[in-house]
């Protein structure tokens, strides 16, 4: 049996190529005899990216707080599931064959990959680093793999370059720019790139809050005065807030906006899919337990567990509305303040 | 140049240091160029980074295989599509047989199961219109 080339390293993550990953190359690790072979595959076509072990100079391991997201993203929805099936259970004082079964598939959709994502520990991402270039690793975006991967390449780097003691590591440190690095290194030490920003005013994410405001007034409108045209204000207003959500997220790339604003289009996207997850399985349940009184069922102040949903709903969309208004507000008010003067330099100060 | 010395062959006033590993034609230093221990004149180089000859110089690959296996399996959903596309992937099973799969360890289980499934589908077709005409004519 012929030898294998290439060993491997670890199994194919997606790598992040913006906002959306659906198309996503998938980026996966190996050892080869002098190098370490990144392989990102579509599917019908790969790329390879060669790391020798004699031109690694590092590789950085940053904690990120995906396992936390994840945690989130998973776990919120379960707990709706899993309230929404008690609410049912405690309205309805029994649950049917069928609304058991498509239960216990959503938890186990949920539940599943949240266990996995607890299980696989902390997460990381990893950059390797040579002379001429930083990759992103992100097969080792798990702080075990990663560390497991690097114990095995370690020794492989060391045998290929030598090994250096700490006090060597320290010099080095104190002295970044040695004067007989070539000029590419030299540049890419004293200046790494910088992503430009532009400023942007955050428009599209005023009217994504006031439209999640609106949201209070005509859930309630709808709840007491039940009408198909408020069934197709409904949908009309859901899909104006997606489409402002895109838009806000695609406007808010590269900008100055903060952090936490621009992480709100996010988790209004995240709570959107949710509801309308939970509706659309709930609503499936209600179908197949009993056909012919949907229409009743579906009624807030018929069901306490529409009730319960609707509710929920709304209050967290006027809470997210508000609070980015709150910061949109604040972000507004330091971007029309003055800069700081600079302190005067030279010259007889003042007593 | 001393008398008795070798001259480089894209530098005739330089020195030669070694003979490309490819060519056998003689380097200057500045021509040489080391991969993994071996030496090869640029030309060498060049040639073997477009034509695939030297393995750790490629940068991508298609994967023949999967897309012969997927043109077998994916139009499944629609069975129509597999009239066209089974013709298709049997062809691409056939002519990239021999081409070079994934730098990855990859044995050629795609290409079997592409060339069963597309067979099959065939013969299905074959079958059916068969089955078809004869119905016609049985009728008409």
């Amino acid at each position: 049996m012929a030898e294998k080339d290439y060993q491997r390293l670890t199994w194919a993550r997606l790598r992040r190529m913006g906002a959306f990953t659906a198309f996503a190359a998938r980026s996966s690790l190996w050892l080869g005899k002098d190098h370490l072979l990144g392989v990102d595959s579509t599917g019908y076509a790969e790329e390879y990216k060669r790391f020798y072990f004699r031109d690694i100079q590092a590789v950085t391991l940053v904690a990120t707080k995906r396992r936390m997201i994840w945690n989130w993203v998973l776990g919120v929805p379960l707990a709706g599931c899993v309230g929404a099936w008690g609410v049912d259970l405690v309205a309805t004082q029994s649950m049917g064959t069928a609304g058991m079964i498509v239960g216990a598939v959503v938890t186990l959709l949920l539940a599943l990959p949240l266990l996995i994502n607890n299980l696989s520990g902390p997460s990381c991402a990893c950059h390797l680093r040579t002379a001429v270039q930083s990759e992103m690793l992100p097969s080792l975006n798990r702080l075990r793999r990663a560390r497991r991967v690097l114990n095995r390449i370690r020794p492989l780097i060391e045998a290929a370059q030598g090994r250096l003691s700490p006090e060597e590591i320290a010099s080095s440190l104190a002295n970044p720019t040695a004067p007989d690095a070539p000029p590419v290194i030299a540049r890419f030490r004293a200046a790494p790139a910088a992503v430009p920003s532009r400023h942007y005013s955050g428009t599209a994410h005023l009217v994504l809050f006031w439209i999640l405001l609106a949201d209070v007034p005509l859930t309630a409108l709808s709840v007491v005065y039940d009408s198909t045209w408020m069934d197709v204000v409904s949908v009309l207003l859901l899909l104006v807030t997606v489409a402002c959500i895109i838009i806000s997220l695609v406007k808010q790339h590269n900008t100055t906006l903060p952090a936490a604003l621009k992480r709100l289009p996010w988790m209004v996207l995240g709570w959107t899919a949710l509801m309308v997850v939970t509706a659309l399985a709930y609503g499936m349940v209600l179908v197949i337990n009993d056909p012919d009184a949907v229409d009743r069922n579906l009624s807030p102040l018929e069901n306490p567990a529409v009730l319960a949903m609707t509710v929920i709903g709304t209050t967290v969309s006027a809470a997210l509305g508000i609070v980015g208004l709150r910061l949109l507000r604040k972000f507004r008010a330091s971007s029309l303040a003055p800069a700081p003067e600079p302190p005067p330099t030279g010259g007889p100060s003042a007593a | 140049m001393v008398e008795g010395e070798s001259t480089c062959f894209y530098h005739p006033n330089k020195k030669a240091v070694l003979p490309c590993e490819a060519c056998g034609r003689f380097v200057c230093a500045l021509c040489d160029c080391e991969l993994h221990g071996q030496h090869y004149c640029p030309a060498c180089l060049e040639v073997g980074r477009k034509k695939g000859k030297i393995k750790s110089l490629e940068n991508q690959r298609t994967l023949y295989d999967s897309i012969a296996l997927s043109l077998t399996i994916f139009p499944l959903l629609i069975f129509y599509f597999t009239l066209i596309t089974a013709p298709m992937a049997l062809y691409i099973a056939i002519r990239y047989w021999n081409a070079p799969r994934s730098i990855i360890h990859r044995t050629k289980i795609r290409y079997v199961i592409a060339i069963v499934l597309a067979a099959l589908q065939i013969i299905g077709w074959g079958v059916g219109g068969y089955l078809l005409i004869s119905e016609i004519t049985r009728n008409g």
